[in-house]
């Protein structure tokens, strides 16, 4: 209980909302199968998830397409059970599907901005400087379907990264935070394949119906408020946007909470909960695991 | 090199991009209002349609591009996109002026380019290109062989050759490593295609590492790449099937493809027309053969004179046959490997054959008539050892090859009505040891020394019996045999030392080195009577010759192994000495010759996927025993032979112009050929021909070959329709002449040939392909004989259902048409089908083979040309049923 009260300042703490930047309408959708060893002492074992980059004309997203179809099957099942009005003592481990990550880059070309997003129970913006890349053009060449690509080369934060674009797409975005070359960065990796984009399609926004679910915003009841904490985040396809209610901070505050969190979780979201006004609590029953090790982050140095 | 830099200064300052000093172009891009774009790119772009340089435009739609050093200008162009408006490109025209892009806006830029998934991609890199196995398999595909011939931009023969743009490949690298040499049928007909991840073009290949960038190879080789958990584990697909009538089939095979070891063993098995001693074709050996100037002699009896139809094996062929096949590759350390091939075949191959001839002569028709109903039994046996150490400073490779066949082939045979038995021993014997060091010494340069040796022998005896044409061997008495045997044992040995000087830009190599080849050629002639005394059938029927050649040569070569522009030139210079006899004829003679026979190969890269080749040698050669014996041979029972001339002396100058070209990007490619030979010689095959034999000698009388060709061939994907494409076109024009019953006979032949397929993916469930081959043959003689021309064509069709993702049907058709001036047209039409299930959970699928389910049972062809008309048929297994189950390791 002590923990809850020293965390409830640090989620009370008033962060300044972020100013907005102009939202921007998407045209494409690329997906990417993203590979990472996490950990160089157990190669085999490598991490992957799906992501997927939405591109307007300036600016892009970069988020997990595993975290939206979690979220999307989550939302559905909270809806459901509005309905039958079984709300309490809600088991969510019927979701299914992997979990991605919630965090997201967004990359605004004008601003010269790269905006972090994450959530912990709140969403958080951190801004960086889009780094600019200088990259090495080379002749070879690649053709993914009807894109015809070409081969680049970078060293970015400790990696060398190879990376095919395709200049009839002439997007100057990328996965993650790569971005600068004279068309979209179609399948990129550093040199060790430790970290890999794979290029899984490329789709049309006008496509894609929007299916966002919308939970029922105006229901104030306690237990559907604790139950919006893990879904509030809605997927939009059509708009490039950052979350309006999206908290400013830096990345050492960030860092703080999120090793707070880790240390002590279901702590930290009961005491969430009460700061939004909810009865409602979560108990759980096995303790809590481990945090991965990964010692072999994509970002090796700080040296751009 | 100062020098040269000084006289090309003031040329670089006129124009201004001297070395070090970047220059930029600069300009704006606006849209079609005149307000400023920003954020557009500006790419400097090459012929190639590659960037080579680019920037992005500022907030006011002003760029400042730098171009980097050393850019050719000429053939440049400026490209500006942006998202939204459409790209607009302007030519290089200089640093001074401004580039100004006014760019119009583009609706719906993207509506073209959604990509679903990952489709077919060639990957290029430097002289490799790679194409992704998964991109190119179909679901019917069983080995490597089977994708590999589907790929774009490579061709795939009958007999399993391999060529990448129109260029026969050196070697099939298995993970990198030279498992099999030129034999990799063994590869493409056993590897599963699943466990390879990719095939990679390597083109200008140079295996030895020490003379990567200093002595240039035109050589195009293919490595195979694994997937990752298959470099961990054994690798194996075992079939075992039964059929209709009487058939079976086995494949059991184990394979390993680790980093450390390569190993392909199977054994295999079938009476299903498949034939085994395919796998086991040498496709380079005339090559290695003539680099080493070892020229072998070729077996000299043959059972008849009717050949083989020509179909492909598995439509003609009855057999038993048995291959164990082993081949292991061990890395001991690092660059040092060990190899191990060894095969053993069994076959037992039956041939129902007929044939009638008609020669026609000025005064008289010759007709000749044979049936034969052959038994071939070969057993064939190999082995090779070979070490290789291959380091960045020394190279060793020492191979050492043992192969002995035993064959026996029996035939009952009617020649002109009489019937007789013949029996056909033939065993050769051939060792060879062949070595190979390189060492890097002070200041680069390289030292080598070579050695080969060889020995060969093949005894051969053919017995016909009994009372074959008795009027001419016997004196019309009747007799048991008549036996002929010949053997021509020889040793080989060819030994040099070499020196390399590897240059700034030009490696100098010198050689200097002896050959020396001894051989005999052993024959007799002999009847054998019913009362088993033996007598020689003429005093002109025995050979007991005597050969040996010796030479030293010296040669100097020069390689420029530039990016752009490969170069080659070799200049041997040889002095032969020829002695032969034969104290039976009581010659003795002796010739010595200087020759020098340069070779010149010239590559230009005109851009990046774009090159152009050019060859030219010059050879002057001897003939060989086979050219100097006097005693007839009867080759076959109808063919005498012997010789009546002097030494056989060719000279024969070969030019080869070559243009290739691809696009990987959008899976391109294209290559022209066009070459020419010329061959005069000395001496001329002249042949007599009467009721019974037809006697070949070869007279003095000079005479030459002239042969032109120029082929063409391109392939292409199509990227909305999942189709590949490829067309192939050969125009050859020959001259040579023939002496017939002493009339002198000049001959043209011009064969023209076109082939065209197609193979589309219409979905995940059906594919089908098509395949037309047209050729047309004319042949004419000044000597007033009507001109013959013979047309055919093949069609080959097939289509595969795969409804499920465990079962699959597949049907496929061939349509044979041959037509000939005042014949009737031959028709033959094959089709077989079969059906797989496959059963996931126990790793097993069934299949259910229907081989020519119209059960043809006889194929004839007719053959005209200007004074020979022959008609061949020959029988055929007919339809073959097979049930077969395989397991997958």
């Amino acid at each position: 209980m002590k923990k809850h009260i020293l965390l409830l300042p640090a989620i009370l703490l008033i962060f300044q909302l972020v100013k907005a930047q102009k939202p921007d309408a998407t045209i494409a959708i690329v997906r990417y199968t993203f590979s990472h060893i996490r950990d160089t002492t157990d190669k085999a074992k490598v991490y992957t998830e799906n992501m997927e980059l939405l591109l307007g004309k300036n600016a892009s997203v970069y988020r997990s397409a595993d975290q939206r179809l979690h979220d999307e099957k989550m939302k559905k099942l909270i809806a459901e059970r509005a309905k039958t009005g079984t709300t309490s003592m809600v088991n969510f481990s019927g979701v299914g599907g992997p979990r991605g990550s919630a965090t997201k880059f967004y990359q605004f070309q004008a601003e010269k901005k790269i905006i972090r997003q994450e959530k912990i129970i709140n969403i958080y913006l951190m801004d960086e400087t889009l780094p600019a890349m200088n990259w090495t053009i080379l002749t070879d060449t690649i053709s993914f379907g009807t894109l015809h690509c070409q081969k680049a080369k970078t060293t970015f934060k400790g990696r060398n990264y190879e990376a095919w674009f395709c200049p009839t797409l002439p997007f100057r975005s990328g996965p993650w935070k790569l971005n600068g070359l004279p068309g979209l960065i179609v399948e990129a990796n550093d040199t060790k394949k430790e970290v890999v984009w794979k290029f899984a399609g490329l789709e049309d926004v006008s496509k894609i119906a929007e299916n966002s679910v919308s939970v029922a915003e105006a229901d104030n009841s306690s237990e559907r408020k604790s139950m919006t904490i893990f879904v509030r985040e809605s997927y939009s396809f059509k708009i490039i946007e950052l979350p309006k209610d999206g908290l400013k901070t830096t990345e050492k505050e960030f860092a703080r909470l999120d090793k707070a969190v880790h240390e002590n979780p279901t702590g930290f979201i009961n005491a969430a909960y009460a700061a939004a006004g909810s009865s409602a609590k979560v108990y759980s029953t096995s303790p809590v695991p481990a945090r991965k090790p990964i010692n072999n982050p994509i970002e090796l140095s700080d040296k751009p | 090199m100062n020098g040269f830099a000084i006289l090309f200064l003031p040329v670089i300052f006129l124009f201004g991009w001297n070395a070090g000093f970047a220059q930029n172009i600069h300009g704006t891009v606006t849209d079609s209002t005149g307000k400023a774009v920003a954020y557009a790119n500006i790419s400097l772009k090459n012929s190639s349609n590659l960037i080579i340089a680019y920037q992005g435009s500022n907030e006011k739609g002003q760029f400042l591009l730098p171009v980097p050093e050393g850019v050719d200008p000429k053939s440049l162009f400026v490209e500006a996109s942006c998202i939204g408006f459409k790209t607009q490109t302007k030519p290089f025209i200089g640093f001074g002026p401004a580039y100004q892009f006014k760019l119009s806006v583009a609706n719906n830029q993207l509506k073209t380019v959604t990509v679903r998934d990952n489709r077919p991609g060639l990957k290029t890199s430097g002289d490799t290109l790679s194409y992704k196995v998964s991109d190119f398999s179909s679901p019917q595909d069983r080995v490597i062989g089977d994708v590999i011939r589907k790929l774009p931009g490579i061709d795939v023969d009958d007999n399993g050759k391999i060529k990448y743009n129109g260029k026969a490949i050196s070697n099939l690298y298995i993970g990198g490593d030279n498992l099999l040499d030129d034999k990799y049928n063994i590869a493409t007909r056993s590897i599963p295609h699943g466990v390879v991840d990719q095939v990679q073009v390597m083109e200008n290949h140079q295996p030895i590492k020490m003379l990567k960038n200093k002595v240039v190879s035109d050589d195009v080789a293919l490595n195979l790449t694994f997937k990752k958990d298959t470099k961990l584990r054994l690798v194996g697909q075992e079939t075992l099937g039964l059929g209709l009538p009487d058939k079976y089939y086995a494949d059991l095979n184990a394979m390993a493809f680790k980093d450390q070891y390569k190993a392909i063993n199977y054994l295999k098995a079938n009476n299903y027309s498949l034939d085994l001693q395919q796998d086991l074709v040498s496709h380079n050996l005339s090559d290695y053969l003539k680099r080493l100037d070892n020229n072998k002699p070729d077996a000299i009896l043959t059972l008849g004179t009717v050949g083989d139809p020509d179909l492909p094996r598995n439509r003609y062929l009855f057999n038993q046959s048995a291959l164990l096949n082993l081949n292991n590759l061990v890395h001991l350390k690092q660059d040092v490997q060990l190899k191990v091939n060894l095969y053993e075949l069994h076959d037992a191959q039956r041939q129902y054959y007929q044939k009638r001839t008609e020669v026609y002569l000025p005064q008289d028709t010759v007709r000749y008539s044979e049936s034969q109903q052959n038994k071939l039994r070969p057993d064939l046996l190999h082995s090779q050892f070979t070490l290789n150490v291959n380091k960045e400073k020394y190279y060793l490779n020492n191979a050492l090859v043992l192969d002995y066949n035993h064959q026996s082939s029996y035939s009952n045979f009617v020649a002109n009505t009489s019937p007789v038995n013949q029996v056909l021993k033939n065993n050769p014997l051939d060792f060879s040891n062949e070595f190979n060091l390189m060492q890097i010494l002070k200041f680069n340069h390289i030292l080598e020394i070579y050695s080969y040796i060889n020995r060969f022998a093949e005894p051969e005896t053919r017995t016909i019996e009994p009372n074959f044409n008795n009027a001419v061997f016997n004196e019309g008495k009747l007799y048991s045999q008549l036996v002929q045997t010949v053997n021509v044992p020889s040793w080989f040995t060819n030994n040099y030392l070499s020196y390399k000087v590897p240059g700034e830009k030009i490696t100098q190599g010198y050689k200097a080195g002896f050959t020396l080849q001894s051989q005999q050629l052993q024959s007799a002639l002999n009847v054998v009577q019913n009362n088993q005394t033996v007598r020689a059938f003429a005093d002109s029927s025995a050979n007991q010759t005597h050969w040996l050649r010796k030479r030293i040569y010296a040669e100097a070569s020069y390689d420029l192994p530039g990016d752009k522009l490969k170069a080659s030139v070799n200049l041997p210079v040889s002095l032969q000495q020829i002695d032969y006899s034969d104290s039976l004829y009581h010659f003795n003679q002796s010739l010595t010759r200087l020759f020098f026979n340069p070779k010149i190969s010239v590559t230009y890269k005109i851009a990046t996927e774009k090159t152009i080749n050019l060859n030219c040698n010059l050879r002057n050669e001897f003939g060989n025993i086979q050219d100097v014996y006097r005693g007839y041979i009867l080759t076959n029972y109808r063919s005498l032979q012997a010789n009546n001339a002097n030494l056989t002396e060719r000279q024969n100058s070969t030019f080869i112009l070559n243009y290739s070209q691809r696009k990987a990007i959008v899976i391109f490619f294209f290559s022209v050929n066009a070459s020419y030979n010329h061959i005069t010689s000395n001496n001329i095959a002249s042949s007599l021909i009467n009721k019974n034999f037809q006697q070949l000698v070869l007279l003095p009388y000079k005479n030459s070959i002239d042969s032109w060709t120029l082929n063409a061939n391109t392939s292409k994907y199509i990227f909305v329709l999942h189709t590949t494409i490829s067309g192939g076109f050969l125009l050859q024009s020959n001259r040579s002449n023939q002496i017939q019953n002493n009339i002198l006979l000049p001959y043209n032949t011009v064969l023209n040939n076109f082939t065209a397929s197609t193979e589309t993916k219409f979905s995940n469930q059906l594919n089908a392909s098509y395949k037309v081959n047209y050729s047309r043959t004319k042949s004419s003689s000044s000597a007033a004989i009507p001109n013959t021309i013979v047309r055919q064509a093949l069609q080959e069709a097939a289509v595969n259902y795969s409804p499920k993702n465990n079962l699959l049907f597949n049907f496929s058709g061939n349509y044979y048409l041959t037509i000939q001036n005042q014949n009737n047209h031959l028709k033959y039409f094959f089709a077989d089908a079969f059906a797989r299930y496959k059963f996931n959970k126990i790793r097993t699928d069934l299949e259910l083979n229907f081989n020519n389910i119209f059960n043809i049972k006889q194929y004839s062809a007719v053959y005209l040309s200007a004074n020979n008309y022959s008609f061949s048929s020959y029988q055929l297994p007919g339809r073959m049923m097979l049930l077969k189950a395989t397991f997958t390791l």
